[in-house]
């Protein structure tokens, strides 16, 4: 039996997904196809976004462990980097030619990726340490890695991008 | 000697240097936006390569090679890590 808080976030997460899905279906064909450019702001911002995701993220997997498995506000806390990440594959769908990052952009995201799993193996030993003192529920070790690994790989691309 | 100057090489620290901010500048005062527009990158990528903190791909480096129409060698160079700070555009 789904609670009230529950079926919103489902039907919140499942509407906007379907609608960005069309979107990426629909909009290649229209006039707004001219205006969908990948530009340094747009990658700035997705970025921004990501460390955002990641800090509230993990803010929420210790302050609502419950709600953020159970009831799915792990997904409603990531849609807005999901839906920047479709912005970029709307942007490599509509300019299948061009190259959508440049190559510094493609370099410090390489090295972000191999910064946050490295980052990722010290902040899981944190928190196994932790939850030896602590009651953790088994199911929070996923959103805990998947949003540290979100904020790290994010910050570190920033940093990478003398942006933060 | 060629096997002496490898060692030497392996030896010691080596960075790439560039002369892109006199390119510019020689280039009506350009701007590292209008570079970058020019070689398809972002102006963070010229800026980064200017201040050698980004080594540039083969490709982008004859790219800007080309448009000032120089060869790639005028442009970027390898320095001693320590004599670099000075040599850098």
């Amino acid at each position: 039996m789904n609670t009230p808080v529950e079926s919103f976030i489902k039907t919140t997460v499942l509407a906007v997904l379907v609608l960005s899905g069309i979107a990426l279906w629909i909009l290649p064909k229209t006039g707004f196809a001219k205006r969908v450019r990948g530009s340094e702001k747009c990658f700035i911002t997705s970025q921004w976004l990501g460390i955002l995701t990641g800090t509230i993220g993990l803010a929420a997997t210790f302050i609502l462990p419950r709600l953020i498995v159970e009831a799915h506000l792990m997904w409603l806390i990531l849609l807005p980097f999901v839906l920047a990440e479709m912005y970029w594959l709307l942007v490599a769908r509509i300019r299948p030619t061009a190259a959508v990052l440049d190559e510094k952009q493609g370099f410090d995201m390489t090295r972000a990726g191999s910064l946050a799993m490295a980052l990722s193996v010290p902040a899981m030993t944190l928190m196994f340490w932790w939850s030896r003192d602590h009651a953790v529920e088994p199911f929070l070790w996923f959103p805990f890695f998947f949003f540290t690994v979100v904020l790290f790989f994010s910050a570190g691309v920033l940093l990478g991008y003398r942006r933060l | 000697m060629a096997l002496i100057l490898v060692k030497k090489h392996r030896r010691r620290k080596l960075k790439l240097g560039n002369r892109l901010k006199y390119c510019r500048f020689d280039h009506d005062d350009m701007t590292q936006e209008a570079l970058a527009e020019a070689v398809g990158v972002t102006r963070q990528t010229v800026l980064s390569v200017e201040k050698g903190r980004y080594v540039p791909s083969a490709m982008l480096a004859l790219k800007m090679a080309a448009y000032f129409g120089k060869p790639v060698e005028d442009i970027f160079f390898l320095v001693e890590e320590t004599a670099s700070k000075g040599e850098e555009s």
